[in-house]
């Protein structure tokens, strides 16, 4: 039985779309968080109807969670109310390709995968890399600013967004940015909606720059014996003048969980870098031979080379996360980023936690250009203590690392079971200074005063 | 407070040596390089560090007395231009690089810092710092923070947004915070995005920590000319479309042209309607097929001369005619009054057709000499301010310029910013409840609104009335951007 204020919200939508089929109780199940499932799930076809939900909602009282493809879902706080997912599976269609502008305007439903599948025929690229690129949508891929490996070449996903639409918790609606690539108009209110986490206002429609796709692109890796070692090599790569399409450098456990899973790839280790390069035949084949060079210098071995199915096959395979056991319901995946000298630290810290925890299997994987560390733990016994594990890698991290200055290093966790998410700072926030927290407290307070969109999901509870 | 106790307590917290309040001095801080706004300052400060800036923050805070920082001055839409009355806080003194680590290609620097000193320092171990405005010479890393400048270069290498990691902001309050890190993933809002671009409404930055990039190795400079303005637009769409992005490609019209021929011989051909002037940068080895490439879409869009720089001396030739463009307008009028308005790369033949419309209809001559690649243009109205009421017609002709960008799907400004030149046209860009979200934005972040007032926002209290007569970006001789 649905509370009154649930069925006066359906009413009130229902009397505003005349859209008999945009609420319904069906299926809410698939969209819980954190144990918590919503009554309700709103599925609207049109920005001007997100905006209806919005408004009748926050009347209501109701608290409303946007939901793209639930790539998300094992991150972030469990939210503290949740009355309605609001899908944006029917928001998923094309609305403008301009070509000749290298600009692609689609709704935020769309998946990634769909997205490219547009683009790509036309020899151009989003460069979007998030996992599960079949479920993520282009919304929750900016909302949750979910950059891959590619972001050394086209920088972080929200860099992308041209121009977006949202809808606020109120019902109105705002439209940021344009379809330029330059614009100091006013604020940069795309970069504060970008990694919002859906708690300012609901992405409707994104306008996407994109990139000619270069002509050729290929990868090659080589296997090192240490963290140090595949790192320090990295660091020389990014330092030398060349345009990589991304840099990762993987450990062992991440290399059987490739070899092992669909795609089927095998890199050499047990620390591996591999590298891909995109550009004309002639460019390529200088850059190639340059990064090869460097990998022999620096002692790596087993060259692999990946020709352009190969490498495409590779990058597809390194930007997801490495399923099977990886994506158990009590595995745990942590994030976290510094200086590239500091990855070997994070790598450290990684095999700690694994230790710490009682039992774990790790894989981790670096985009080693860009100082972005990961790492996944797989329970390998009964008694683990995600807890412990969790701290480790947090106090490994940060471990000499100088707060002040810009230096704090920030932690993430980034998926695990909402027990242990509902009992640490799962954003890494503990290392903000807290005017900071207090700015972002009142930047939400003018978006959504009442709380409506996705309460306390997003860092210190917003 | 009165102003001696103000300035009293200023000594105290900075020194006696660098606290002003003369009214001579105060005139010469009273505009920057867009003059036709002017507010005198009530005292000029010149801190040496972030305490030195919390200090007078405070101060200024519990006096009720606005705060406006400035880098160099060469904010072409009035940035820098003081809240009569208020404490303009001048960085020439931050001006120390704290910090480079090539390991890590970072570095720390005050705000103070001259753009191109960073690259001066960095460019010999092979690194350079890649945003690049025009006026590199003389603005400051922390204004082109404040702005998020542009600049040539930023076709390839992106604007400043995309080279700050992280920034020491002093709030309103005094408080100090850090905003972004050195790691790319920091919780929360990105703050550091948003701040960059705020035009020194959010908060005073005292330190910054960007990204450094790889000199390139080659850099190859070319320069092409056409007998109509659309096919050199074309030629612009067609390199990008073909994947070859150069580092820069500059594009120039019959009066640019015509201009730079008159003060200086650069070799520019003098019937060519549009020239175009593109810099590629790589791997050396990787320069000859994008060469071709330039080459063959140049000539099939009908390019009536293809010229390669064969060294050093020759690409700096190439290069001087578009540098100095901007003081070679004297050679045909006494003043020019710069804009920045940017639309998709598409339009823009239709908007500069409609740029020499809208010139005619005022009787003003409107060069153009921009980024051509990313779409950004720099329409340039050029006029005689010694003759009563024409600046004023000046900046209406501006007006109607940036409208058209509007109505072409651009925006008001590509890299220049909002400051008090563009508030007025606000209104046109955005919709009354999206403004009114990033008034309430910056309200909230910023509750005292002592904060460079006045600017970006449309308000019924002009803080900046126009000055009559007078150039409004420049003398036409006496900058070049």
């Amino acid at each position: 039985m649905s509370p009154p204020s649930l069925d006066k919200f359906a009413s009130a939508v229902l009397a505003d779309t005349g859209e008999h089929d945009l609420i319904t109780e069906t299926g809410s199940a698939g969209y819980g968080l954190g144990g918590k499932v919503p009554n309700l799930v709103a599925q609207p076809k049109t920005h001007e109807a997100v905006a209806r939900v919005l408004a009748r909602a926050s009347e209501a009282g109701l608290a409303v969670v946007p939901w793209g493809g639930g790539t998300s879902r094992r991150g972030g706080y469990p939210p503290a109310r949740y009355d309605v997912a609001l899908s944006t599976v029917r928001l998923s269609g094309l609305v403008e390709f301009l070509r000749e502008d290298l600009t692609a305007v689609v709704g935020a439903g769309m998946t990634v995968s769909s997205l490219d599948s547009l683009t790509v025929p036309e020899g151009q690229t989003a460069g979007l890399d998030p996992p599960h690129p079949d479920r993520a949508t282009v919304g929750g891929t900016i909302i949750a600013d979910r950059s891959g490996p590619m972001r050394v070449r086209f920088g972080r996903a929200r860099d992308r967004v041209m121009r977006m639409r949202v809808a606020l918790a109120d019902g109105s609606t705002h439209t940021y940015g344009a379809l330029v690539v330059k614009n100091v108009t006013g604020y940069d209110m795309n970069r504060l909606l970008a990694g919002s986490w859906g708690t300012l206002a609901v992405v409707t429609e994104l306008a996407f720059r994109l990139y000619k796709n270069p002509e050729r692109v290929e990868a090659r890796a080589v296997g090192f014996p240490s963290a140090a070692a595949a790192f320090g090599a990295a660091r020389k790569l990014t330092r030398m003048p060349l345009s990589p399409m991304w840099v990762e450098v993987v450990d062992a456990g991440r290399i059987a969980a490739l070899r092992g899973g669909s795609a089927g790839m095998a890199l050499p280790g047990p620390w591996c870098l591999a590298a891909a390069y995109g550009d004309f035949r002639e460019g390529l084949m200088e850059q190639l031979g340059r990064a090869e060079d460097l990998f022999g210098k620096e002692g790596g071995a087993e060259l692999h080379r990946f020709h352009p199915e190969e490498a495409a096959r590779l990058a597809r395979a390194l930007a997801d996360s490495p399923g099977g056991e990886f994506n158990d319901s009590n595995a745990l995946e942590f994030q976290t980023s510094g200086r590239l000298d500091q990855l070997p630290r994070f790598a450290a810290a990684a095999a700690s936690a694994a230790r710490a925890g009682g039992g774990y299997r790790l894989a981790s994987a670096a985009h080693a250009a860009s100082g972005v560390f990961r790492c996944w733990l797989s329970p390998a016994s009964e008694n683990v203590s995600p807890l412990a594990a969790w701290e480790a890698f947090r106090e490994g991290c940060r471990a000499g690392a100088d707060r002040k200055n810009g230096r704090a290093v920030h932690v993430r966790l980034s998926a695990a079971p909402a027990s242990l998410r509902d009992e640490t700072d799962v954003f890494g926030e503990d290392a903000l200074d807290s005017p900071v927290i207090e700015l972002m407290r009142r930047l939400k307070a003018e978006y959504d005063p009442q709380g409506t969109l996705s309460p306390g999901r997003f860092v210190a509870r917003i | 407070m009165g102003h001696s106790e103000l300035i009293e307590k200023l000594i105290s917290a900075v020194g006696e040596d660098y606290v002003h309040s003369a009214h001579e001095a105060m005139r010469t801080y009273d505009h920057d390089a867009l003059m036709i706004y002017k507010g005198e300052p009530g005292a000029v400060v010149l801190p040496s560090s972030t305490e030195d800036v919390s200090r007078v923050m405070r101060i200024c805070h519990e006096a009720d007395v606005p705060v406006i920082a400035r880098g160099a001055g060469t904010c072409l839409s009035g940035g820098a231009t003081p809240a009569p009355g208020g404490v303009l806080l001048v960085t020439t003194r931050m001006n120390r690089i704290i910090e480079v680590d090539y390991e890590n290609l970072l570095a720390r620097v005050q705000p103070g810092v001259i753009n191109i000193h960073l690259s001066d320092e960095t460019r010999p171990n092979g690194f350079h710092y890649a945003p690049d405005p025009s006026s590199q010479m003389a603005c400051t890393i922390g204004g082109n923070a404040a702005e998020n400048s542009g600049g040539a270069h930023c076709l390839k290498y992106g604007m400043t947004t995309n080279h700050i990691m992280a920034m020491t902001v002093v709030l309103s309050s005094g408080e100090v915070v850090q905003l972004g890190a050195d790691g790319e993933e920091v919780p929360g809002f990105d703050l550091r995005g948003f701040f960059v671009g705020s035009e020194g409404t959010f908060a005073l930055t005292t330190e910054i920590t960007v990204r450094l990039v790889p000199n390139p190795e080659g850099v190859r400079t070319m320069l092409t000319t056409f007998s109509d303005m659309g096919d050199a637009c074309r030629t612009v769409s067609d390199i990008i479309a073909a994947g070859a992005v150069p580092a820069a490609m500059e594009l120039m019209d019959r009066y640019t042209v015509e201009a730079i021929e008159k003060v200086m011989k650069a070799g520019y051909p003098q019937d060519a309607a549009a020239v175009l002037l593109i810099e590629l940068d790589g791997l050396v080895p990787s320069m000859r097929s994008l060469e071709a490439i330039v080459r063959e879409i140049s000539e099939k869009n009908g390019c009536t001369s293809f010229r390669l720089a064969e060294n050093e001396k020759e690409r700096d030739a190439l290069w001087m005619g578009r540098k100095k463009a901007f003081g070679a307008f004297g050679a045909i009028a006494p003043a020019y009054y710069c804009l920045d308005g940017t639309v998709p790369r598409s339009k823009l033949a239709e908007v500069l057709a409609e740029f020499d419309e809208i010139g005619k209809r005022f009787g003003f001559i409107i060069t153009n000499v921009f980024h051509a690649g990313d779409g950004s243009l720099h329409p340039n109205v050029l006029f005689d301010d010694r003759v009563p009421g024409e600046t004023v017609r000046a900046v209406a002709c501006g007006s109607e310029i940036l409208r058209a960008c509007i109505r072409a799907g651009g925006v008001l400004s590509g890299e220049h910013g909002i400051g008090i030149e563009k508030m007025n046209e606000m209104v046109e860009q955005f919709d009354e409840p999206t403004l009114k979200m990033m008034e309430r934005m910056r309200d909230a972040i910023e509750p005292t609104g002592l904060l460079n007032p006045g600017k970006i926002f449309p308000g019924e209290n002009v803080l900046f009335p126009i000055v009559e007569s007078g150039a409004i970006s420049a003398r036409a001789t006496g900058m070049s951007k």
